[in-house]
């Protein structure tokens, strides 16, 4: 379904992605782990194809998403859902107006139905009565349930998540975690989601990656990530500071 | 030194190649549905409705204090009844149009920067794209007509509170006659006067809102990056106001230097 295959990317001098390899089939939940400014936010823009590799490529369904033009790639991101990490979420526009953006931009579908369809998504993520609020008035956790009500209107075949936990209580991250979990469950959807928030790693994922260093360094169902004999995967899923991986890089 | 001028020369280089890269983007989105007939009309309110008082206030005291300054310099040697034709001619011509692209450079062209920056570094210009939303089409179109429609509006405005600001420093203040004031304002204009000076107004709008929505859409940093990409479309704008004003000048009205 996707597939990243030996992509560079730099920023000036500074390499980012040095040769990722990462394949995710239909239906699958892989989470990206890795530490802060390791590249992950970088990767999973690729996917959606914010972002253009230096070489490689990145196939969706049989797409070369990184060759498309810019009506085609509009078209494929018509099949993507995505979650930001602090939301993004449109402050000139109600929660409704968020919900409602995608559909109103991209389909031909009339008001009534419209209004229908995000009532719906918002009833999805247990927020039925916010549609006529501001973003600046919701909390941390309601904004990012909002964010997931937007990137599902469009009823994606894909959802990547960008940090779905950070910067949430635990509680209100477990929230999100059981939300994640039941829409892939009732969209069957394929979703990408980068974190290194290891609770929420091990509760989402069927497969986990590890990215140190530009690279793919380790692939595996939670279990095997656990028990994995790598020293670098070892020490960042147990967030230990001593180990190969230096505090400071 | 001479690096630090070589790294100058190269990055206004790059910042001017951009930013006709995005005028040149804006173009085609033009005239690419869907039209965003609604977004088009609230940047309108923007750049017209809400710049109006700002717009009057400064239109009608240039005319009042050049009025008086023309009247101090004319008084000398006995003309008068050429104060009317002074204020009506340099407001249609130029002081109409560039101050009130002044005016709103400073208003609209510092929002713009602002709203569109605060959108790119808080990832909402992402998202646009991932709604399968093109930003420029959203964000740079309706700005773009609005200040291409709403500029020289705007400046009809100014240059018609102007001319009354003349007329009452004129009349009422130095006892000119009212008749002769009103009758010499008008006679010495061509339709070029005011055409031109339109012209000129609409050009000013476009650079207006591409220099906000550039500044924006190259801000990072975060509240920094922001509030140095504002204070960079008002700056930029502003110049290029003047600088375009001398050569508009010299093409539209064919003045041999």
């Amino acid at each position: 379904m996707i597939e990243l295959k030996d992509i560079h990317i730099s920023f000036g001098k500074h390499k980012v992605l040095d040769g990722v390899n990462l394949e995710v089939k239909k239906g699958e939940s892989v989470v990206v782990i890795g530490r802060s400014g390791s590249g992950k936010t970088v990767l999973i823009k690729h996917i959606i194809g914010l972002l253009k590799p230096d070489s490689g490529e990145v196939w969706v369904n049989g797409i070369k998403v990184n060759e498309l033009k810019e009506k085609e790639l509009k078209q494929l991101r018509t099949r993507f859902g995505m979650l930001f990490q602090y939301a993004a979420l449109f402050d000139s526009m109600t929660v409704g107006e968020n919900v409602a953006f995608a559909l109103m931009q991209n389909t031909k579908m009339k008001r009534e139905v419209i209004e229908e369809r995000v009532k719906e998504c918002l009833r999805m993520v247990g927020l039925e009565d916010v549609g006529h609020m501001n973003p600046a008035e919701l909390s941390g956790g309601m904004k990012k349930r909002v964010g997931l009500a937007r990137a599902i209107a469009l009823q994606p075949e894909i959802i990547l998540y960008d940090e779905p936990s950070t910067g949430l209580d635990p509680i209100m991250a477990d929230a999100i975690n059981n939300l994640i979990i039941e829409l892939r469950e009732k969209l069957n959807v394929t979703s990408v989601s980068i974190t290194h928030d290891m609770v929420s790693a091990f509760k989402i994922a069927d497969r986990i990656a590890m990215l140190y260093k530009g690279k793919i360094i380790e692939t595996g169902s939670p279990e095997e990530i656990k028990t994995s004999s790598n020293p670098v995967v070892q020490q960042f899923i147990h967030g230990e500071a001593k180990g190969p991986i230096p505090t400071l890089e | 030194m001479f690096k630090l001028i070589e790294k100058g020369v190269i990055r206004l280089c790059a910042e001017i190649g951009n930013m006709f890269l995005l005028l040149l983007k804006s173009l085609v989105w033009i005239f690419r549905p869907p039209f965003q007939f609604r977004l088009i009309a609230n940047q309108m309110e923007e750049f017209g409705i809400r710049s109006l008082p700002v717009v009057l206030l400064t239109g009608a005291f240039t005319g009042m204090v050049f009025a008086l300054q023309s009247y101090y310099g004319f008084h000398r040697f006995g003309a008068e009844t050429l104060i009317g034709p002074a204020v009506s001619l340099s407001l249609c011509r130029e002081l109409g149009p560039v101050l009130t692209a002044l005016m709103v450079a400073g208003r609209t062209g510092s929002a713009i920067a602002a709203e569109i920056g605060t959108m790119k570094v808080t990832e909402q210009i992402d998202a646009l794209e991932t709604l399968a939303t093109n930003p420029i089409k959203y964000l740079v179109v309706p700005r773009i007509l609005s200040g291409i429609i709403m500029l020289p509006v705007l400046t009809v405005f100014a240059v018609g509170i102007g001319m009354l600001g003349g007329y009452v420093v004129s009349v009422h203040m130095m006892g000119a006659n009212p008749t002769l004031y009103v009758k010499s304002s008008f006679d010495i204009l061509y339709l070029e006067d005011i055409t031109n000076g339109l012209v000129k107004a609409a050009f000013f709008g476009l650079v207006i809102a591409l220099v906000g929505c550039f500044y924006g859409f190259y801000a990072k940093g975060g509240a920094k990056g922001v509030g140095q990409g504002t204070t960079k479309a008002v700056v930029v704008a502003c110049m290029s106001i003047l600088i375009l004003d001398f050569f508009l000048s010299k093409i539209l009205w064919g003045i041999s230097v």
